[in-house]
């Protein structure tokens, strides 16, 4: 395969697509040289920060950073509305500092809180909470309506407090866990744990949307953070939870093996959009809008009814949420050879009203349920944030 | 930007305040203005306990100009508060004892109290301290006014501390008459 005029093996180890770019013969000092150039144009991005601080919880309209793990604790019997109040200071004193760059109060691994990298820490409450802080909760804080898709497991499901922590970097977000457990579990006992990736950091640029597990391109439709719209669809004006939302999240299998069986045409088909660049089946780019009344020359739709782009829209503008999901891809189990699936995870002001109408559609019809399942189920209040000097939480708790 | 541990958690957590929580370190009440302008209190904390003794930490800068010797230390949690530091014993195993007529912190330097090192002792605890509540403490010079620390109560489950009478290796479970009951706090986090 060697061609004169192509980059040598050492050049790839050592100088990689720049050193071949350069098209020129070079020696080590040369390789050297463009390793450090390379380093210089690149920044490390380890003390990028998000803000913690504000009317809104970071971590939802944040650009989603490329790892997340999500965690649920249920309450012990004992703690009431006042040991509430001390957990959730202590908590939002933890996250306050690890998402600046500041080892946590007691942080007996100092050193791994050094370098964010965009770390986000987002708390939210199950019922029990609220009811525990005396507080009344939306009618949709409880478990979703049975569906008839779903096969759900107690284990990826429910929980009292929520926690999700994402970041670009995994060893930050792994300390950030360890911090929030170690000064959680005095209040709660560990539910479950669920960890998803998207794209890392630098494969693309910020607000590209992610590929799932399917190859396809997804979440084209999301509204837009710091639009009208975004905070239309998203956050709530109700009591407590003004400027919160609320959290569904559905862990969902997606199988693999059967979807292998499944060829291109077919695959847009499930979908009603193309795998290159997720335009519509009735369009060229991403972003251009599903012709729902387009046919072929048989007179057949050109995006089936079966569709899961037409049966996911709604000609009800309140029927929309924002998606900010993760893929996962856990060791097999049960003589498996695979367990892949979507954190899918969607935020918006009233799951009633807004995801509900949506996933009925889905339930109904929607040609990707042959190859999908949701095994995980769960909902959360997730409250607005908060100032300085205040916690997340306090609008529920004082 | 390089950051160094220590000084970014004195310089930057001025701006981070959470009820009750950091803000407490810096929350000189009661003071004369001597305490309070020439002395700066970083993060100080007290570990949970359900048992009957427990230690603060933190970081005391002393700006004063002049060296400052603690004289003794009380709150209202506990019965006694003594200073204990941290020492080789024969074998040359870090043990913990009573420091010999209290903490001197020299002029422009800094008490480092933390697990494993210096620490104020609390003997004697009336109730349990629970993660999150506020402990006030108040600190006494040889010369000149208190100091009072508000400290925030964290559960944490390291930094044994041995006695001299302990002959154990380090990361076991110190489990001493010297201790009574303190193991308790850490393994479950159930209070």
């Amino acid at each position: 395969m060697a061609e004169s005029g192509s980059p040598s093996r050492r050049q790839f180890l050592l100088g990689g697509a720049a050193a071949a770019t350069a098209g020129v013969a070079i020696g080590i000092g040369a390789d050297r040289a463009v390793l450090a150039a390379q380093s210089a144009a690149e920044a490390p991005h380890g003390e990028t920060v998000e803000p913690f601080f504000g009317a809104h919880q970071a971590g939802i309209a944040t650009d989603a950073q490329a790892y997340a793990t999500l965690l649920a604790f249920d309450l012990r019997e004992e703690t009431d509305k006042a040991a509430l109040r001390r957990m959730m200071s202590i908590l939002t004193d933890d996250a306050a500092r690890l998402t600046q760059g500041i080892p946590a109060l007691a942080d007996s691994e100092p050193e791994l809180a050094l370098h964010p990298a965009r770390l986000t820490i987002t708390f939210g409450f199950g019922p029990e909470f609220v009811t525990r802080a005396e507080g009344s909760a939306p009618a949709w804080l409880a478990p979703l309506p049975s569906f008839r898709i779903d096969a759900l497991q107690e284990e990826y499901s429910h929980g009292d407090f929520f926690v999700q922590v994402a970041s670009d970097d995994p060893t930050t977000a792994a300390h950030a866990v360890r911090m929030i457990v170690k000064d959680t579990r005095g209040f709660a006992a560990p539910r479950w744990q669920q960890r998803g990736f998207r794209h890392s950091h630098g494969t693309f640029k910020p607000g590209v949307t992610m590929r799932n597990l399917f190859g396809q391109v997804d979440g084209t439709g999301n509204t837009v953070p710091g639009t009208d719209d975004f905070d239309y669809v998203v956050w709530s004006n109700d009591g407590w939870l003004a400027g919160g939302t609320s959290l569904v999240l559905r862990r969902i299998r997606m199988d693999l093996d059967t979807w292998d069986h499944v060829g291109r045409s077919d695959r847009e088909l499930s979908v009603g959009r193309r795998l290159d660049n997720g335009a519509p089946l009735t369009g060229e780019e991403e972003h251009d809008a599903l012709d729902l009344s387009a046919t072929d020359a048989g007179g057949r739709p050109v995006i089936p009814p079966y569709a899961h782009a037409r049966r996911a829209r709604s000609d009800d503008p309140r029927e929309r949420i924002f998606r900010r999901g993760y893929n996962y891809d856990d060791p097999p189990e049960g003589g498996g050879d695979e367990n892949s699936g979507q954190l899918f995870m969607s935020f918006q002001a009233d799951v009633d009203a807004q995801f509900v109408p949506l996933q009925r559609r889905l339930e109904e019809l929607d040609l990707l349920n042959l190859w999908t399942t949701p095994i995980g189920s769960s909902v959360f209040a997730i409250p607005p944030g908060c100032q300085e000097g205040g916690y997340v939480g306090e609008t529920l708790l004082e | 930007m390089q950051k160094n541990i220590k000084n970014t958690r004195i310089n930057k957590l001025m701006a981070i305040s959470v009820t009750g929580l950091a803000l407490g370190g810096f929350a000189l009440a009661g003071c004369s203005a001597t305490a309070e302008e020439e002395l700066t209190v970083t993060d100080p904390w007290v570990r949970s306990e359900a048992g009957d003794m427990t230690a603060m930490f933190g970081e005391i800068e002393n700006t004063t100009g002049s060296d400052l010797l603690i004289d003794s230390i009380e709150t209202e949690v506990a019965d006694t508060v003594e200073m204990h530091e941290m020492v080789e014993d024969d074998s040359g195993n870090m043990i913990m004892q009573e420091i010999e007529g209290g903490f001197t912190i020299p002029a422009g330097e800094t008490l480092v109290l933390e697990p494993g090192g210096d620490h104020f002792m609390f003997m004697g605890l009336h109730d349990e301290l629970l993660a999150g509540d506020t402990v006030t403490v108040t600190v006494h010079f040889d010369e000149g006014e208190p100091l009072t620390i508000e400290a925030t109560v964290k559960d944490f489950p390291g930094g044994n501390e041995p006695y001299g009478d302990e002959h154990d290796e380090h990361g076991g479970d110190h489990d001493s008459d010297e201790h009574g009951d303190d193991h308790d706090h850490d393994d479950s986090g159930d209070h």
